[in-house]
């Protein structure tokens, strides 16, 4: 499995299909961060659109090319407030009334909503260790040759960050 | 507490709440191959604005104001004529806070690949033939390292390394001429690499005074801008900066930086960059130092050949001070600037103790105005200094081959004592110096030129 590190080289090399390992690689972090702000699942997902578009054209400025995934994830968040700003500033008339049709609403859950918030409240490394592993099913091999750390240290990242979850959430219990 | 299996749980299940469909990924790539192979729009409305409220863009204006007119008078035709740009290309007409992002963009993604350039130095007037130096610089330019091998008549002079150090960038270099080599921190603004320098300019084309058209420069179509460099700091205005993009790529093809010579404002001096090749492949040891072998270690400055005579004998350096020139116009010059004219005007060494001058309050940046006819030197350096310091305290002295300049009762102005007694020149009613009776030595103040 290729590193982000080597797939940004690749793509500054000029092969924009590299660029589609890395959205496949951070579509679900990046949407999950984008969800978070935005609670709403679809227009998290066109909040990381934009990110992942706005990334490509960034790419060339990115200092650290292993830091990719916590900065798209950043502007994936970004992106979702501005879009939340703009949402504030045009409320659809339906949404005073109408009642949220579970199945085919996008919005998310208080306990989705909960834990969203206690993961991107971690510090960045775990965050995307946490999203990787469990949104994305990742093993700690593959997240450690992802990011360019030791499996040892993403298992220990991991473990930090559930014990930092356990405890955001009970802080957070309503 | 939630047991750490139920949290695993949990949080895949939310994991399968916020991934998004197959489709996102076609999605997007289907979105970055439209934004890349989209030519973008000019923005008409923008592009008048731009240019009506740029008063220095004269011609652009003009233009701006006639569309204006043509939009506001025949709204009907506006379809047709926004119709008929459309696929021009002519980007620059649009928002320079779109495209100017954009280049930056380009250009911090060519420097990854690796860019090289060459530098010459053009000596003549605004309109007449330049004439080249016979030094040129190759600029090999990378992510975190650049290298400049500089060349005097074809021959390799010299190669400098801007590499990364513990403690920040540093540059280490060669000469073959003297066949010595040195190590030392970067960060002057002679340490900039040039496609930052040109990252700086881009953010600044918003302000541009000029449009120069649409040349071919080496066989791409081009569009120029030119900046005043009084728009970004404390710069003069005569010092004016100049950069053609190619038209199709928007990648920069030629830079220009001019200033006026030496006090001599119709004698312009052109830092000429071009010979731009992105994306280059550079070989990997491009930007590991290598030191010939032999080689001695040496202060930075004396890298530097001295360029003036250090055998010079003090009656030399009076005759020297006798020279005449015909004129001397310093109008708003650093008084730094102004002292480097005096220096090559009669080709003698000048010191200044610019930490006792900074205590009168007169520093590198004090402004000199002073327009002089057929004046000798010593009198044109009286007269300058006259003018900085109304207390007269401020003079110079001939002494060992060179004019030291400070202060005249401080004795960092006085250096090692000879035998022979110290020089006395007057500026008004002040005697400016005093022999040092005492003896006691105190350290030469440094005399290298040219700090890099």
């Amino acid at each position: 499995m290729q590193s982000d590190a080597e797939l940004v080289g690749t793509v500054l090399a000029g092969d924009q299909e590299a660029f589609a390992a890395l959205v496949h690689r951070y579509r679900q972090p990046a949407c999950a961060a984008a969800a978070q702000v935005l609670k709403d699942r679809h227009a998290a997902q066109d909040a990381a659109q934009e990110a992942f578009v706005a990334a490509y054209g960034k790419l060339g400025t990115l200092r650290k090319a292993s830091a990719f995934g916590p900065w798209v994830v950043k502007m994936a968040r970004r992106q979702a407030i501005d879009m939340a700003r703009q949402r504030r500033a045009t409320v659809p008339l339906e949404s005073q009334d109408d009642p949220p049709d579970e199945r085919n609403d996008g919005r998310l859950d208080e306990t989705s909503q909960r834990l969203l918030s206690a993961v991107m409240s971690l510090p960045r490394q775990e965050r995307v260790a946490v999203m990787l592993r469990y949104f994305d099913g990742c093993t700690g091999g593959a997240i450690a040759e992802i990011t360019g750390r030791s499996e040892g240290t993403v298992r220990k990242q991991l473990s930090r960050a559930r014990e930092r979850l356990r405890k955001r959430l009970k802080e957070m219990r309503p | 507490m939630m047991s750490d299996s139920e949290l695993q749980q949990a949080l895949r299940q939310v994991g399968e709440l916020v991934t998004p469909p197959a489709a996102f990924e076609d999605a997007v790539m289907r979105r970055i191959e439209r934004a890349v192979s989209a030519p973008r729009e000019p923005g008409l409305l923008w592009a008048i604005r731009t240019s009506l409220t740029n008063r220095r863009t004269a011609r652009i204006g003009i233009l701006g104001a006639a569309a204006a007119f043509v939009i506001l008078g025949t709204a009907a035709i506006l379809p047709l004529f926004t119709a008929t740009r459309s696929g021009n290309g002519q980007w620059w007409l649009g928002s320079p806070a779109a495209w100017a992002g954009e280049i930056d963009a380009a250009l911090a993604q060519a420097k990854i690949r690796g860019v090289t350039c060459r530098e010459r130095v053009a000596f003549g007037t605004q309109d007449g033939r330049p004439r080249f130096s016979s030094t040129v610089t190759t600029f090999y330019l990378s992510r975190h390292s650049y290298r400049r091998d500089h060349y005097d008549n074809g021959k390799l002079r010299e190669i400098q390394w801007y590499v990364p150090g513990k403690d920040g960038q540093i540059l280490v270099g060669f000469r073959h001429d003297t066949r010595s080599f040195g190590a030392w921190p970067s960060g002057g603004h002679r340490d900039r690499d040039p496609l930052e320098q040109m990252r700086f300019w881009v953010k600044l084309l918003g302000k541009a005074d000029l449009l120069l058209g649409t040349p071919t420069i080496d066989g791409h179509k081009c569009v120029g801008f030119e900046i005043a460099a009084d728009k970004y700091g404390d710069n003069p205005k005569t010092t004016v900066n100049r950069i053609w993009f190619d038209v199709r790529t928007k990648l920069p093809v030629r830079t220009e930086v001019s200033f006026p010579s030496s006090g001599q404002l119709d004698k312009r001096i052109t830092m000429v960059r071009d010979q731009f090749k992105y994306g280059e492949q550079l070989p990997p040891d491009t930007f590991v130092p290598r030191i010939p072998e032999g080689y001695v270690q040496a202060h930075p400055d004396d890298l530097r050949p001295k360029k003036r005579d250090p055998q010079l004998s003090d009656e030399q350096v009076h005759e020297r001070l006798r020279r005449k020139a015909n004129r001397l116009a310093l109008k708003d010059v650093q008084l730094e600037k102004a002292v480097g004219i005096l220096k090559d005007l009669a080709g003698v060494e000048i010191w200044v103790n610019w930490p006792v001058l900074n205590k009168l309050g007169i520093r590198k940046s004090t402004r000199v105005n002073r327009t002089l006819k057929d004046v000798r030197v010593d009198k044109a350096l009286g007269a300058i200094l006259g003018g900085l310091d109304r207390s007269e305290q401020i003079g110079y002295v001939v002494r060992n081959g060179m004019i030291a300049i400070s202060r005249i009762t401080s004795k960092e102005t006085v250096l090692p004592p000879r035998s022979d007694a110290l020089e006395a020149v007057t500026i008004g009613n002040h005697k400016m110096v005093q022999p040092a009776k005492e003896g006691k030595t105190i350290p030469r103040p440094a005399t290298r030129p040219h700090a890099r």
